[in-house]
């Protein structure tokens, strides 16, 4: 589903994000990036979804290179993914249900459509009281159920989520978790970078490490120390 | 793929949550199309008094000589002129009695006076395809070929004199239009950029959840075109102001200058004009400021 190439991203001459990455990505597999800041786990990210696009190399998804896409290209890319960001990114003045049904809205779907599917994405997340609630009013845990079911409504077979409990305590990151875990269950491909690996590795599949650009572990490729066991 | 009612909610809410921006842009394009409507009224109550004054007839005096066969002749000759839409024989008995009338509690200064002092005359209209000065000038070289006429009265170069101004103005009129319009174009684009700079989240995030160029730019540009419409409302509702000011004429102008009294305003076609510009110079400044500034964010950076 996702290959990267010999991917390299610099962002200046000498400052390297990412170098020489391989990597392929199967359908239904549930990834976690991990490593410390800098590692270059959102700039991975970013690549899958054309933010940035590689210095050298190739990252394809879905058999398509990204670096042949158009803008309208890069806009069908990324109706066809769901993001998860540790700020949320909430539209402050829309309600909890808008702020789900405007990815929709966005995807073509009719107005009264996307309300349909928001309101029973927040029906299964247990937030249906909330619906009219604008993100103020929301807390953390709540925000990020919101933007996960943003992610969710178009019904997306990747999801990439960028330390998605970032902003979280303990137990808004737990709930998150089993967010995740549920998710999981549709059948969906997702990965997530978090620098904390001890919350999303017992849902894993696969957990690839990075550090300074480079991977220097992969549980599928069985490359690296053998620390990350699932 | 947009709906009308998406891109139509999106616009209305952009133009909600920025109100102060939309006042602003609005008035800026106000201001502008106000200038230019100005120059609209003057054009129409210029041609309207020049319209007046081509009304007036050609005055050609006959000489005392004439008698009435003569004056038949005549008559039937500058009948046939194509020019000419009618005579009227003013004998010297009426002029006598019109110029009494118009001296109106002086007319005791005519006392003594022969009654034959003012000559007859021919009031001569013209047909309203040839009120011009083009026409008036070789047509009054015409007339004054005629031995039956001894002196020709006619408002040649007040015509002309008009006429020039309304030529002079009909350029002008797009020549300042043209340059309030760009430098009206470069503010709004510039006020609508720093708004935009303002909605960078909101624009980024679309961005992020896959809106194509035009899903993002649509609601902008409809957003500018509202404010135009704002804009070219308000420089109408300005000059309807500036126009019932000099009409109703408070400070009693209307003495010095009679054809303020009679100052028309802005016709339904003119109205349009300035709206229409109105909106075109709304949506086409946010086009134009959205354009290379969207393509050039990236959703991530935003907050």
């Amino acid at each position: 589903m996702i290959q990267f190439q010999q991917v390299e991203k610099r962002f200046t001459p000498t400052l390297s994000a990412l170098a020489a990455i391989n990597l392929e990505i199967h359908k239904g597999e549930l990834v976690l990036l991990c490593g410390p800041s800098g590692a270059g786990k959102s700039t991975l990210l970013k690549l899958i979804y054309r933010e940035e696009e590689p210095s050298a190399g190739a990252v394809i998804v879905a058999g398509q290179n990204l670096k042949t896409l158009n803008s309208q290209g890069v806009a069908r890319l990324r109706r066809r993914i769901g993001l998860v960001f540790q700020e949320f990114k909430l539209q402050a003045n829309l309600t909890a249900l808008e702020n789900i049904a405007l990815a929709a809205e966005v995807a073509g779907v009719t107005k009264r459509a996307a309300h349909e599917r928001g309101s029973q994405l927040l029906d299964e997340l247990g937030m249906a009281a909330r619906r009219d609630a604008k993100p103020a009013a929301l807390s953390g845990g709540e925000q990020q159920r919101i933007a996960v079911a943003r992610a969710l409504v178009n019904r997306p077979n990747l999801i990439l989520a960028d330390e998605p409990t970032g902003n979280l305590d303990a137990a808004a990151a737990a709930d998150t978790l089993r967010l995740f875990k549920a998710i999981r269950q549709q059948d969906s491909t997702i990965i997530i970078a978090s620098h904390d690996v001890n919350l999303f590795q017992d849902i894993a599949t696969r957990v690839v490490q990075l550090d300074q650009g480079r991977i220097v572990a992969d549980s599928a490729a069985g490359v690296g120390t053998a620390e990350w066991r699932l | 793929m947009a709906s009308f009612g998406f891109v139509s909610r999106r616009a209305g809410h952009g133009l909600r949550q920025h109100c102060a921006t939309v006042a602003l842009t609005s008035l800026t394009i106000a201001l502008t199309l106000s200038v230019f409507g100005g120059m609209l009224l003057l054009q129409i109550n210029l041609q309207k008094i020049a319209r007046g004054w081509s009304d007036v007839q050609l005055t050609a005096y006959l000489a005392p000589s004439v008698g009435a066969a003569e004056l038949a002749a005549l008559q039937s000759r500058l009948q046939s002129f194509a020019e000419i839409e009618r005579v009227h024989h003013i004998s010297q008995d009426q002029a006598w009695r019109d110029f009494q009338a118009a001296l109106g509690a002086q007319s005791a200064l005519l006392d003594g006076l022969p009654r034959d002092v003012l000559p007859a005359s021919l009031e001569i209209t013209l047909r309203p395809e040839f009120r011009d000065a083009v026409t008036m000038e070789p047509l009054a070289a015409r007339l004054k070929q005629q031995q039956e006429i001894t002196q020709l009265d006619y408002p040649q170069r007040w015509v002309e004199r008009l006429g020039l101004a309304l030529s002079a103005l009909r350029w002008l009129k797009w020549l300042v239009a043209g340059v309030l319009v760009l430098a009206s174009f470069f503010i709004v684009s510039n006020m609508i950029r720093l708004a935009l700079l303002a909605r960078r989240d909101e624009i980024a995030l679309l961005q992020w959840l896959g809106a194509s160029e035009a899903l993002i730019q649509t609601p902008l540009a409809l957003e500018g075109a509202v404010q135009g419409l704002l804009g070219g409302a308000g420089g109408l509702g300005l000059l309807w102001g500036v126009y019932r000011l000099l009409r109703d004429d408070p400070a009693g102008l209307a003495e010095l200058l009679p054809a303020l009294a009679l100052i028309e305003f802005l016709d339904a076609m003119s109205i349009a004009l300035i709206v229409a510009i109105g909106i075109l110079l709304g949506a086409s400044a946010s086009l134009f400021a959205s354009r290379g500034m969207i393509r050039s964010w990236k959703a991530s950076t935003a907050q």
